[in-house]
């Protein structure tokens, strides 16, 4: 190999990504984990709702996306990417047997489930209310049908705007609006009672 | 309620959940052993190539199309074969140079060619591939005020005029982006499934800052099927036409490849069927399952197709929640929320099982008018 002679003098680095390759260092690994990890996380939790289901799920669509570097890379988004992985490997997974279909109660699925320090402190009472309301509009959200959560999960929780959720889910823009219309009517039929206290 | 209710979601659905560091680490270890280190730096001592590389020493100037690396010096760099970089300089190429401004980019289409055996990398694993014919187009991105672009490669798309991107995309044309930075530019070389094929249709490439938004930065004419960009979009976006060949074009191929998309079975039955370590037993279980689930009344499909098993049936009580808990600690358990159901319409809440159809258990719930469950459990009859 021969050096570059550029009046800059530096070196220039090619990043290839081939179809179907497998080509990403750990290095690389850890920063998609360390970017996107809490969110994939969050989202296979409440997407499965069972914490075994989702360790699995998250491990599953991380050790794929490093099969499918490819695509991880052409996509641009990251993020978007690996949630697309995981929808369609729990999709999968709901259609095969062998499964156990196990619904824990609210508590107990993100009970000792490790939250982020976000390293901002509130006071006792305004960090126990914000608690509470999060444990109420969660149960809430579960209970919804997966062809309504998903929507909600990928608009609210991952901040994503209709495009790119009708990109994740792999269905048109209009259908995703219905459905987040559907389930915003539904929990606020739900969550009437509670936030009008 | 609508903003308030946004506002409370957005708040209580933030992702806060973060997975045990144990499990991150088994990842890290899972891939270790498939590790390979892709990324490289080629030092290349090519006067030809620095000349034709802007060098803005001490100012900022933008750049001009014949300034760039022409595409068959990009696939001169991305290749370890020399047969696209051939290609590219063949009289089958065609240079295109067309350059386009995107808010703070210049996006040049340099130019593109199509054939067989052109792939940049052989693998041995992959030599099945090298038979297709593909189409490869080779793209220019820079600033327009001359700074340097930074690891910010644009996403690529073919948009065949006629057909809605959500059918024919990158995901599903088999495509391929391979992109380098040099000298503030990035270049970036598309490779996907032949698209000369489409030559009488009419064929763009859109360029979009990240893959899904081609979606919203472009739209098809509802007469023409031909697609223009949506002047209200703000991200990046430059719209290109193939100046394909309409001699290569072949109706019936393409006619061909769009009824492949479009009636192409969802990525898991894709991945169903080309498992090649599903057992006879496991996909004879795939097709039970296809059969009840498909089934107009899935009960009268199980009474005559499967048998209740003995002792099964039960009366469950829901919880103040909207839960029944079923089955017992020994074997198969779970929780099934039921309040929704339709009352006095079977539902199969759960199926386990095993690889065979001996193994296969359909849990049935049924919502009373009492707002108790009858709870039973089914296994396919073995002819």
């Amino acid at each position: 190999m021969n050096e570059v002679n550029s009046n800059k003098g530096a070196p220039f680095t090619v990043y290839t990504i081939l179809k179907g390759s497998n080509y990403m260092t750990i290095q690389e690994l850890d920063q998609v984990i360390a970017l996107y990890g809490r969110e994939i996380y969050s989202f296979c939790l409440h997407l499965t709702k069972s914490r075994m289901e989702a360790d699995e799920l998250y491990q599953d669509t991380f050790l794929t996306a490093t099969e499918q570097t490819d695509k991880l890379n052409a996509d641009g988004n990251p993020k978007s990417y690996l949630l697309s992985v995981a929808l369609r490997l729990w999709k999968n997974k709901k259609r095969k047997l062998a499964w156990r279909q196990r619904i824990a109660p609210i508590e107990e699925l993100f009970e000792n489930t490790q939250e982020a320090d976000f390293g901002v402190k509130e006071d006792a009472l305004y960090d126990y209310l914000k608690k509470e309301q999060r444990q109420v509009v969660e149960k809430a959200v579960l209970k919804l049908d997966d062809k309504y959560r998903i929507p909600i999960l990928l608009y609210y929780m991952q901040e994503m705007s209709v495009a790119e959720a009708a990109a994740v889910m792999k269905i048109p823009q209009g259908t995703v609006k219905s459905r987040l219309a559907a389930a915003r009517k539904h929990l606020e039929s739900e969550l009437e009672d509670y936030f009008h206290e | 309620m609508n903003k308030k209710l946004d506002d409370i979601l957005y708040d209580s659905l933030s992702p806060i959940y973060e997975p045990d560091p144990e499990l991150n680490r088994r990842i890290i270890e899972a891939q270790s052993k498939e590790v390979f280190l892709m990324k490289h730096i080629h030092f290349r001592k090519t006067a030809a190539a620095v000349a034709a590389c802007v060098i803005a020493v001490g100012g900022l100037t933008a750049y001009a199309a014949y300034q760039y690396l022409s595409p068959s010096q990009i696939a001169d760099e991305l290749s370890d074969n020399n047969a696209l970089t051939k290609a590219f300089e063949s009289s089958d190429a065609i240079s295109v140079n067309e350059t386009q401004t995107s808010g703070d980019y210049d996006i040049t289409f340099l130019g593109l060619v199509s054939g067989s055996g052109l792939s940049p990398y052989i693998d041995a694993e992959q030599t099945g591939a090298l038979k297709d014919s593909q189409t490869y187009a080779a793209f220019a991105v820079s600033r327009n005020d001359g700074t340097a672009m930074e690891e910010e490669n644009k996403c690529i798309s073919p948009l065949i005029n006629g057909v809605d991107w959500m059918t024919a995309n990158n995901a599903t044309l088999n495509a391929g982006l391979h992109w380098f930075d040099k000298e503030g530019v990035i270049y970036e070389l598309l490779e996907c499934d032949n698209l000369e094929i489409f030559a009488k249709r009419g064929v763009q490439i859109g360029v979009v800052d990240s893959f899904g938004n081609e979606s919203s930065a472009f739209s098809m004419d509802d007469k023409t099927g031909v697609y223009k960009k949506n002047n209200d979009y703000t991200g990046t976006c430059a719209l290109f036409t193939l100046p394909l060949d309409t001699a290569k074009a072949d109706e019936k191929a393409a006619d061909d490849y769009i009824k492949k998309l479009m009636t192409s079975k969802d990525e898991d039955e894709e991945a169903d069927e080309n498992d090649a370590e599903k057992t006879p037993e496991e996909k004879e279980c795939d097709a039970f399952l296809e059969r009840f689930h498909n089934a107009k009344d899935q009960m009268a499909f199980l009474k005559k197709n499967a048998v209740l098993i003995e002792g099964s049936r039960k009366t469950l009580k829901m919880d103040d929640e909207g839960l029944v808990e079923f089955g017992n600690e020994d074997d198969t358990n779970g929780t099934l929320y039921v309040q929704e159901q339709k009352i006095g319409v079977p539902n199969a809440g759960c199926i386990t099982g095993g690889e065979t159809l001996s193994d296969m258990v359909i849990h049935m719930f049924t919502l009373n008018e009492d707002k108790s469950v009858t709870y039973e459990e089914y296994t396919p009859s073995l002819k």
